[in-house]
């Protein structure tokens, strides 16, 4: 968990994904620019239609950006010679979110795992044995390795994919929900292991969720996203204790709470976004929803501008909305906040 | 870690179930009910069209106006025809050319069709608009209109109706394995093989074909049931084997003429396609079981 | 929270048992439990825990090849196995109604939403005057807090956001008044801020005196609602007691473990995360005597006692907070 200014392993600017036609597809990414630094792990929040899970896949190369620039290790991925792709394909790995469809049925574990180890340059007289001690590394059973993966549990077979993430000795993990579809007792053990492998292999990670508690067990730094945009960029600490955007209040104070007493008045969890709900088309995308909006009595601002992303002088801590430095002082006084 | 590898009482390890195509064996077809029931009729249909070249009880062509329709009896297991030839040596005779056919029609028409599919799925882009186009195109021709515009080309015979008949199927396969191409190419396993680098020809051969191997089965049982009964239309219209020598097809098509006051010969005849044709599609279906591994029928 | 009043829902000795390919697999083993008028019940498990086979059997809607046996299942003073198939159908929806994960499967996909809430209407009270069903479908709307009613009724179903749909199954399912809500999985795939409007609503449902069987994976979850938990665990409750109690003193291994893996949203996170080690276990390969003792650290701690091994702990289950382990009070104490 340190705070190192190190080498940026991606930087990203001004990322938008259109789907379908330019001008009327969907805007899946709206606009995102952050950058992943080498060892730490970056947790990536944000609720469905957030777009988190398009960033993911561009950053990982499985989709191409409609505009904007990615780069890695300080080479733009949209111009790298073969020989260079070759090598971000080895060094950049997805683990997929669906434990029931990231493994192919009919392949045996050993199939599965050998398309990554024929491709690490490992001799093959030592390949059964390099596929013996990643079966360990990631808890697993080497008499698993002739088996199909419909005998294994869904924890299982996440450990599987993620054993399959590490046949090329990646160096940077692109995770995206890899332990939503999981029992909760099996997460734990999981969360345990991506700990471990992290700390083993000195991995980057980038972990796509939408879950507040995995993201702060978790990540280093947090970036909410909403509806395409970046809304907030921080540390954990900041994100989670002190944060400026009213989104990421909103979701906060939406979570569950694990102590039963606790009232569930959430005076601004009211309304739900309906589908092709008015936005504004130069206004702050959440302002349809926003309660500080409301408690601050409707400012035309949050009509007529879209905010940016802002540093203040909480060392990197970024949020976008006009508002930001009032959002700790109203979150602390919520009866302030008539109902809607 | 060790957590995770505790000691758990002794788990009956059940032995490895099998998958894949080195899953057919004597043994896995015996063992599913479905498969060796569908092999034995197969089996029956081909053992009939073997010995049907060059053995049956009456020469098929034989005719004996005065032994015209008889019933079945021990002499005439399905009775004779209008001519008085034994229906039984002429669905015998003709098995082999019907089944050959069929079967001709249904392997070219997988082998061209899949290749195409496979391309078009695959590969998107440009190939497949092409591909696409092309397929549509095909198909929008009725097909008996083409397959008889081959088959006069060529001169009637069986091999051209075999021809005529891949001509007119290989589009439908095409169309089929593209679609089932394209839904397994989106799956995740896929796009990971890709993530890690392995070469298209790779993935296309060991992840998206065996998933699509289900699809091709069953759509080759059901060309090869097209194939008996569409010799028969062709040779109905005099553009196939020629009368009179034998095949299923043009033993129905008699049949049917006298089907009020000898029904034997369409019964005969028909038994016989539904067997081969309901064999085919059995086996099909239990290959496919055995084939994979989820379904426990390989052991 | 006295039980003068004679429960809603009195279970006893539920089994469901599925034969398949000659062998007897069972989803939920002897479970008994009783519902009051107007709480909420958490029924609490993880995969193959029973707890979605045990919802499916209250209503009768086991599939084939699934069997249900029980001592006793009364429902308001009736005796729902001694019911025929035809009123059985008559309860269902209209007295015990269910509402599923997935909203959008449950329905018809070619038919508008006035059409699926009126349907319900229908087919149970036998009203055909459409103006009296539009005023019906516009209250259930409402009553689930969706805006906009009249436009949505127009809507198909596929129109509609994910909290929506789940209103609409919601509103399908308590149009008639239910005595009985069984909620299987309501939330689970929902954003959480839209979970939380649904929890809401479903608290505001009880609140009208309705009980509700809230069946999920998520403690968390059932800390925000429910009155009590069941704890399932292969098959079985292992424990029971009201959500304050088994919150603050799970008495349980398994319940302590599973509030453990818990992750916090508040303050610092662990360096490791305390995991229950090993799998749920499968019916088909359940572990003897206490189902749960081979991931049980209790059991490791105490020198793996070989009771726990061999006997099935049988708790007196009519105490009001009891748990299903021979070393409760020893575990309680660590």
């Amino acid at each position: 968990m340190s705070d190192d200014t190190g080498d940026a392993v991606f930087v990203v600017r001004d990322l938008v994904k259109v789907f379908g036609h330019r001008s009327k597809g969907h805007r899946a990414v709206d606009g995102v620019s952050f950058e992943v630094y080498r060892g730490e792990t970056l947790g990536v929040v944000g609720e469905s239609g957030s777009g988190k899970t398009t960033v993911g896949r561009i950053l990982v190369g499985f989709e191409r950006a409609t505009s904007g620039e990615i780069s890695f290790e300080g080479r733009p991925t949209a111009h790298l010679t073969r020989r260079e792709r070759t090598m971000f394909r080895r060094k950049v790995q997805m683990v997929f979110q669906n434990p029931f469809a990231s493994l192919n049925p009919l392949r045996t574990v050993r199939s599965t795992l050998s398309d990554g180890i024929a491709r690490s340059g490992i001799p093959r007289a030592r390949r059964e044995q390099a596929l013996v001690e990643l079966m360990q590394q990631v808890g697993l059973n080497e008499t698993m390795l002739d088996r199909y993966p419909h005998e294994f549990s869904g924890g299982q077979r996440q450990r599987l994919v993620l054993a399959r993430a590490l046949t090329v000795s990646p160096e940077v993990l692109i995770a995206d929900e890899p332990v939503s579809a999981l029992d909760v007792s099996i997460q734990a053990q999981v969360l345990n292991l991506l700990n471990d492998l992290k700390a083993q292999l000195g991995l980057t990670i980038v972990f796509v969720t939408h879950d507040l508690r995995v993201v702060n067990f978790f990540s280093d730094r947090i970036a909410v996203m909403y509806m395409g945009r970046l809304v907030e960029l921080g540390t954990r600490e900041q994100i989670m204790e002190r944060s400026r955007h009213p989104y990421t209040r909103m979701l906060l104070s939406a979570a569950p709470h694990t102590e039963p007493g606790h009232d569930i008045a959430r005076p601004w969890v009211r309304q739900e976004p309906t589908v092709g709900s008015a936005q504004t088309a130069s206004g702050c995308t959440f302002a349809p929803r926003c309660w500080v909006r409301q408690a601050l009595g409707n400012p035309e601002r949050c009509l007529t501008e879209q905010p940016e992303l802002r540093a203040n002088t909480d060392g990197g801590h970024a949020a976008a909305c006009h508002f930001d430095a009032e959002v700790p002082s109203l979150a602390a006084a919520p009866a302030r906040v008539g109902a809607p | 870690m060790a957590e995770s590898m505790l000691r758990l009482p002794r788990v009956r390890m059940r032995s490895v179930p099998a998958g894949g195509v080195r899953a057919i064996t004597f043994r896995a077809i015996a063992g599913h009910p479905r498969a060796l029931t569908g092999a034995i009729l197969t089996l029956l249909a081909v053992g009939i069209a073997v010995v049907g070249s060059v053995w049956t009880p009456y020469p098929p062509l034989s005719m004996n106006t005065s032994e015209a329709f008889l019933s079945p009896s021990v002499h005439h297991l399905m009775g004779t025809d209008v001519y008085g030839r034994d229906t039984f040596s002429r669905i015998m005779a003709g098995a082999r050319v019907s089944l050959s056919v069929a079967a001709g029609a249904a392997f070219g028409a997988l082998i061209i069709g899949t290749v195409l599919g496979l391309c078009a799925g695959f590969f998107r882009g440009i190939v497949d608009i092409l591909l696409t186009r092309i397929v549509d195109l095909m198909l929008a021709i009725p097909g008996l209109v083409m397959a008889l515009g081959i088959v006069v080309l060529l001169g009637p015979s069986a091999s051209s109706v075999t021809i005529a008949l891949i001509a007119v199927y290989s589009w439908q396969f095409a169309r089929i394995v593209r679609s089932a191409v394209v839904s397994v190419r989106g799956r995740p396993y896929v796009e990971a093989a890709r993530g890690l680098g392995v070469s298209s020809g790779s993935v296309l051969f060991r992840d998206v074909f065996p998933s699509v191997m289900p699809v091709l089965v069953v759509q080759l049982a059901t060309a090869f049931a097209w194939g008996v009964l569409d010799e028969a239309s062709i040779g109905f219209l005099g553009l196939g084997v020629q009368p009179p020598n034998p095949s299923w097809g043009s033993l129905l098509i008699e049949g049917r003429q006298y089907i009020y006051d000898a029904p034997w010969l369409s019964i005969g005849a028909g038994i016989m396609v539904v067997l081969a044709v309901f064999g085919v599609n059995l086996l099909g279906d239990g290959l496919n079981d055995i084939v994979d591994p989820r379904s426990g029928a390989a052991k | 929270m006295t039980t003068s009043s004679t429960p809603l829902l009195r279970v006893e000795d539920l089994t469901v048992d599925f034969h398949v390919r000659g062998s007897r697999v069972r989803a939920a083993d002897h479970v008994s439990l009783s519902i009051e008028p107007g709480e909420i019940v958490g029924v609490v498990g993880e995969s193959a825990s029973g707890k979605s086979t045990l919802g499916l059997a209250l209503m009768r809607m086991v599939p084939p090849p699934g069997r249900v046996s029980a001592s006793r299942i009364e429902f308001d003073g009736r005796d729902l196995l001694s019911l025929t198939d035809a009123e059985m159908r008559k309860i269902r929806g209209h007295e015990i109604s269910l509402v599923v994960q997935d909203a959008l499967s449950t329905m018809n996909p070619v038919t508008t939403v006035r059409e699926q809430i009126v349907q319900v209407v229908r087919d149970h009270e036998g009203i055909r005057s459409r103006r009296l069903l539009e005023e019906r479908a516009v209250q259930a709307l409402r009553d689930v807090q969706l805006p906009d009613a009249e436009a949505n009724l127009r809507r198909y179903p596929h129109e509609l956001s994910g909290g929506m749909q789940q209103r609409v199954a919601i509103a399908q399912g308590i149009i008639l008044g239910p005595k009985l809500i069984i909620a299987d999985e309501p939330t689970t795939a929902l954003d959480v801020t839209v979970q939380a409007g649904i929890l809401a609503l479903l608290k505001q449902i009880s609140d009208g005196g309705a009980s509700i069987i809230f069946i999920t994976h998520d403690l968390s979850t059932v800390a925000e609602i429910c009155d009590r938990v069941l704890v399932m665990y292969a098959g079985r409750i292992v424990e029971s007691g009201t959500v304050a109690e088994v919150f603050a003193d799970p008495q349980h291994p398994y319940t302590r473990g599973l509030l453990a893996s818990l992750l916090p949203l508040e303050g610092p996170p662990p360096e490791r995360l305390d995991a229950i080690p090993g799998q749920p276990p499968r019916p088909e390969s359940w572990p003897s005597g206490c189902r749960f003792h081979p991931r049980c650290d209790l059991w490791r701690a105490l020198g793996e006692p070989e009771n726990c091994r061999t006997e099935d702990p049988r708790p007196d289950e009519t105490a009001p907070h009891w748990a299903a382990c021979h070393y409760a009070r020893e575990g309680a104490a660590r």
